[in-house]
Order: structure tokens, then sequence, then C-alpha cells
């Protein structure tokens, strides 16, 4: 019965995972190059949902949580096209690894730079910062199964979330350019689509997301901290690889997956065996079946 | 002048991670394993010398021939996976070694008190037997391994590993052999490393081997220069001293750090030692064209005189 009860929280938690996973595929998709700077743009857009919930006094309003979220979504896109032009717009033409290090450097410095600031700034506290939201007391029964409500709400929104951006991805034209440019950008550039405009809204739509999800886990943790990124872009490695790199849809469910795993995991046998449970599994998958479980056409490339 | 000392000590400690990254970029593998190998290397020789009483460099042999070993177990079955996938294969295994050595507990009694790997609380009170001396003879030695593979069969097969791997292979070069052969080499250079770095600081804790450590040991590669083993050693050298030199900005220091990092990546994206090579050879080449080009019209009117 207790497993059930880890296995639903996990699956509710997990789909904070599909998301940042989404939009780590989503780049990597178009540009063929890793977003190390991802997780810490989902810090910064946590940070400033919190901000927002910490100076108008979230912890029983509604109104200010929509608010806050609404707050990380624009601090996500804002932070997201600042990566971009500072870390990949000069090395358009280097080698693979440059772009890596150049967005871990600026991952490096905005850590560095909340670290400083929740050092500094009176309303952030040192190793964590509290989110108020009124979230934080809600609860369901289901029979015997205790839900947490906060759960219940992230994993309805990253739903819709996810339902947006399938309908864009799949029914509008710039959708259609996007998933051109992550088929061949050579022949979609041939066809008329301006990749740069394609890359701007990738990066704007993924970081985004990525603030979105920043602030439901801060919700869900109750809590934010400069290194919040860090560990969940280990995580979304993990979706990554069991999706299979660039498929979003794959992205999606096996968020879902590793929140499962990892809840269970960490609920009966003990939280530090649960990274070392999802590596393996990332390990074995890469070995058996490199192109992941829900391969699709862009992760042939390479 | 204890301070001086110390920053050379750990130059020589990063010049050591470093080239371990190097030996895998040698064969355009791009691993982020080399902190997983750094971690058991000091683990395994903290416990063989201060537990087990193993002198200093026969500990440091153990650690590198069972990484060596270690990363050719590893590295066999990672050479169906390419780039970026290899990447991210890299980055579990020193996960798993991150957490298996962030839960071992194994300590004995010495001198009434336990010494030992005590799980979250790391090793503390490894014997301090390495210095300078012996930090700087491992790494003349590993760069003369180095300045030996660069001229050898093994190298010039990995630089056209590199540079095409289909072609190489039709050449008649063993590529797995190569390929595993480079990785083994760099997870002993690492393994190697961790051991003088754990008898060097008395202290090891396994989570400080992390995913943030392993990004800190491809900077160095980067800034130095990816395709010569000298960018690395420069790379390392480069940002160990750079904090030092950032005292003055206090706590935002690393701030700064990650900004150069930034700066000199995008002015010099092969590296700055393998960028100023380029350059320079780019140069010698446009002279080299310029004076046959002189050369050859110059040639073209005695030949008209001759004609007249």
């Amino acid at each position: 019965m207790i497993v059930l009860e880890y296995a639903i929280s996990g699956l509710l938690f997990g789909a904070t995972y599909s998301l940042v996973a989404i939009g780590f595929t989503l780049i990597f998709g178009v540009l063929n190059r890793f977003n190390i700077a991802h997780g810490a743009t989902l810090m910064v857009s946590a940070f400033a949902g919190a901000t927002i919930s910490i100076l108008l006094g979230g912890a029983d309003s509604y109104l200010v949580l929509i608010l806050a979220f609404v707050g990380s979504v624009i601090a996500g896109a804002i932070v997201g096209l600042l990566v971009r032009l500072v870390a990949f717009v000069p090395l358009r033409n280097a080698a693979a690894l440059s772009p890596f290090v150049t967005s871990a450097a600026v991952a490096l410095i905005l850590e560095e730079l909340f670290l400083h600031l929740t050092q500094q700034v009176p309303i952030y506290s040192v190793e964590v910062t509290e989110f108020p939201s009124p979230l934080e007391n809600l609860a369901f029964f289901v029979g015997d199964l205790y839900i947490r409500g906060a759960y219940l709400v992230i994993f309805v929104v990253a739903l819709v979330i996810m339902a947006l951006l399938h309908w864009w991805l799949n029914h509008t034209k710039s959708g259609l350019a996007i998933r051109a440019v992550e088929e061949n950008p050579d022949v979609a550039w041939l066809l008329g689509i301006n990749g740069h405009r394609v890359e701007i809204m990738v990066f704007a739509a993924a970081s985004a997301i990525a603030g979105a999800a920043g602030c439901l886990i801060g919700v869900a943790y109750g809590s934010v901290s400069p290194f919040l990124g860090s560990n969940l872009l280990l995580v979304s490695f993990v979706v990554l690889v069991l999706a299979g790199i660039g498929s979003v849809r794959g992205a999606m469910i096996c968020g879902l997956f590793v929140g499962v795993i990892e809840t269970v995991t960490a609920g009966t046998i003990s939280s530090e065996t649960k990274e070392a449970v999802l590596f393996i599994i990332l390990f074995a998958v890469l070995v058996i079946r490199p192109q992941g479980i829900f391969a699709g056409a862009a992760s042939t490339r390479d | 002048m204890a301070y001086l000392t110390a920053l050379f000590e750990i130059s020589g400690l990063n010049i050591l991670l470093a080239l371990s990254v190097f030996a895998t970029l040698m064969v355009g593998q791009f691993s982020l394993a080399q902190v997983g190998f750094w971690s058991i290397g000091a683990f395994v020789s903290a416990m063989l010398t201060t537990m087990y009483g193993f002198p200093l460099f026969p500990a440091l042999m153990i650690s590198g021939v069972l990484c060596a070993i270690i990363g050719i177990a590893l590295g066999y079955p990672c050479l169906r996976i390419k780039g970026i996938y290899l990447t991210l294969a890299t980055v579990a295994f020193a996960e798993v070694v991150r957490v298996f050595f962030s839960n071992l507990h194994h300590q004995v009694e010495i001198d009434g008190r336990m010494v030992g790997p005590a799980g979250a609380l790391g090793f503390r009170g490894v014997e301090v037997i390495a210095a300078w001396p012996e930090i700087y003879a491992v790494v003349i030695v590993v760069i003369g391994m180095f300045f030996w593979i660069e001229r050898s069969r093994i190298g010039l097969s990995a630089n056209a590993i590199r540079e095409d791997e289909t072609a190489a292979a039709a050449m008649g070069i063993n590529v797995v052999l190569v390929k595993v052969s480079m990785f083994a080499f760099g997870a002993a250079v690492a393994g190697i490393g961790g051991g003088l770095y754990a008898t060097f600081s008395s202290f090891v804790l396994a989570s400080n081997f992390s995913f943030h450590l392993a990004l800190i040991s491809i900077f160095y590669v980067a800034v130095g220069g990816m395709y010569r083993f000298y960018g690395p050693i420069v790379g390392a050298v480069l940002l160990t001293s750079l904090p030092e030199v950032f005292r003055f900005a206090a706590d935002y220091r690393m701030i700064l750090y990650g900004v150069v990092v930034l700066v000199v990546v995008a002015v010099f994206p092969r590296g700055i030692v393998d960028e100023i090579l380029f350059r320079l050879a780019e140069r010698r080449e446009r002279m080299r064209v310029r004076n046959a080009e002189s050369q050859s019209s110059a040639g073209h009117t005695t030949v008209v005189r001759n004609e007249s």
C-alpha cells in the first residue's frame, strides 16, 4: 500500500522531470548541442517565482501563486535567450565541445551569483529559501491513499503545458518549422525557414517550460536553492537517454517513469541509492539500446 | 611561501586531471568519467597507505592499474556508443562511483582510533606523504609518456581516429584497440592523480568528486587546448591560479572565473595554445603561398623577357 502511495506521488512529481527534459531535448533537437545551463535557467526562474511569492505574501493567496508562476515562466524565457546569446551565438561554427563548455560556464556563473544573492539579500535564506504557497497543506485522500495537493496541481499544470506544446509542435506552422529544422537544418534553410528565428523560438519556449518546471518544483519542495538546477540536470540526462535524445513524446512519458522509480527506491530502500539506481538504468539502456526506448529519427544524428 | 607551494602542488594535481581528460579526447571521445577514476584512485590509495601501510608509489601503481582495468571494462561496452551518448554514459559512471563511495563504510582501528572511509562523512586523517616533489615526479613521468605517445604509432593512430574514424579503420588502424587503450591510459592517469590528491590533502570526500568537478576538468582542456598535450597543462595551471589572481574580488571571484572561461572559449574556440599554434601555422602558410606567388610571377616575367 505504501509502495503504491510512493508510486503515485512519484508519477505526479515526475511530470516536472518531463518538463525539464522536454526543454533540454527541444534545444538539442534544433542545435544538436547540449545546453548545460538549462538547469541554471530553471533555478533562476524558481528564484524569480519565490521572490514574487515572498514579496506579495503568497502563503495563502492563489492569485499570488499564479503571478509567481507567470513570473517564473517569463524569467525562464529571458534567461534562456540570454544563455543563447552568451553561450551559443558566438560559437556557431566551433567544435561540439565549445558550446558545452560555455553553457557550463554560464551555469557556474548563475549558480555562484545566486549563492551570493542568497547570502546578501535579506528576503532569501542562506541554504534554502522558502517558497510560500497556499498548496502547502492541501491534501486529498483516495480511499486510504494520501495524495499531496501540490503534487496533483503540478501534475495537472504540467500536463496542460505538455498538451499545449504537443499542439504547437504538430498543428501550427511554426511548430512545423521547428520539426523541419530538427530533421535537417540545411534542407529547412533551403526551404526558406529562418533557422535563427527557429532557434530563438525554441530557446524561449524550452526555457519558459524550464521556468514553469522551476516554479512547480519550488512549490512542491516548498523551497528553492542555488543548487536546484544541477541536480535536476542530471535527472533530465536520465530521462533523455531513456527516451532517446530528441524525442519529445518519449521525454514526456519517461519523466513520469523516472519519477516513479526515484520515489519508490527512495521510499523503500534509501534516498542515497535512488541516484545510483537511476544511473545504473541509464548506463544499461545506453549499452543495450543506445538509441533509447522511444527512438525517433532525430536521435540517429550524432 | 607555504601558500605559493600549495598553489604549485594543486596546479600539479590539476595538470594530471586535465591530462587524463585529454587522453580520451585524443581519440575524439569526450569523457566526464575521469572524476570517477580520480575518486577511485583517491580512495584506494588512501586506504592502501593509511590502513594497510603501503608506501606511496606502490599504492599509486596499484590505483593506476586498477583504474586502467576498470577503464577497459568501461571503455569496451562504451565503444558502441558515440558522441553525446558516450558523454552521458561517462556521467553515469562517475555518479555511480560517487554514490558508491558516499556509502562505503570500511574502518579499521589504528593507534586507538577508527580510520577509513565513513560513508558520507568521507575519509578523514589520510596519512600525508605526498608533496610537490612526489607530485611533480609523477607529472614529469606522465608528460614524458604523452611526449612519447604523440610521436609513436598509437598517437598517430589516435589523431587519425579523431579526424575520421571510418577513414582510419580503412587505413588498417585497429580502432577498438587504440580507443580502449587511450581510455585505459586516461583512467590510469586519473587514478594516480587521485591517489596523489588523497595523500596530499589528508581528507577525501566522495561528494567533492561530483559533476561540478567534471565540468571544471573539461574547462582545463577547453581553455588550454584540445589538440596538443601542452594545451591542458597550460589550461590547468592558468585556471588553478585564476581564483588567486582574483583574490581582490573576494566572494565574487568564482563568478569572474566563469566569465574568464566563457570569454576565453569564445575568443579561442580551439583553446589558447592550439588557437595560437593554428594562427601561426595559418600565417606561415599564407607567407609561403605569397612567396611562391611572387617567385612564380618573377619567373613569368623572365619568360616574357626571353621571348622578347
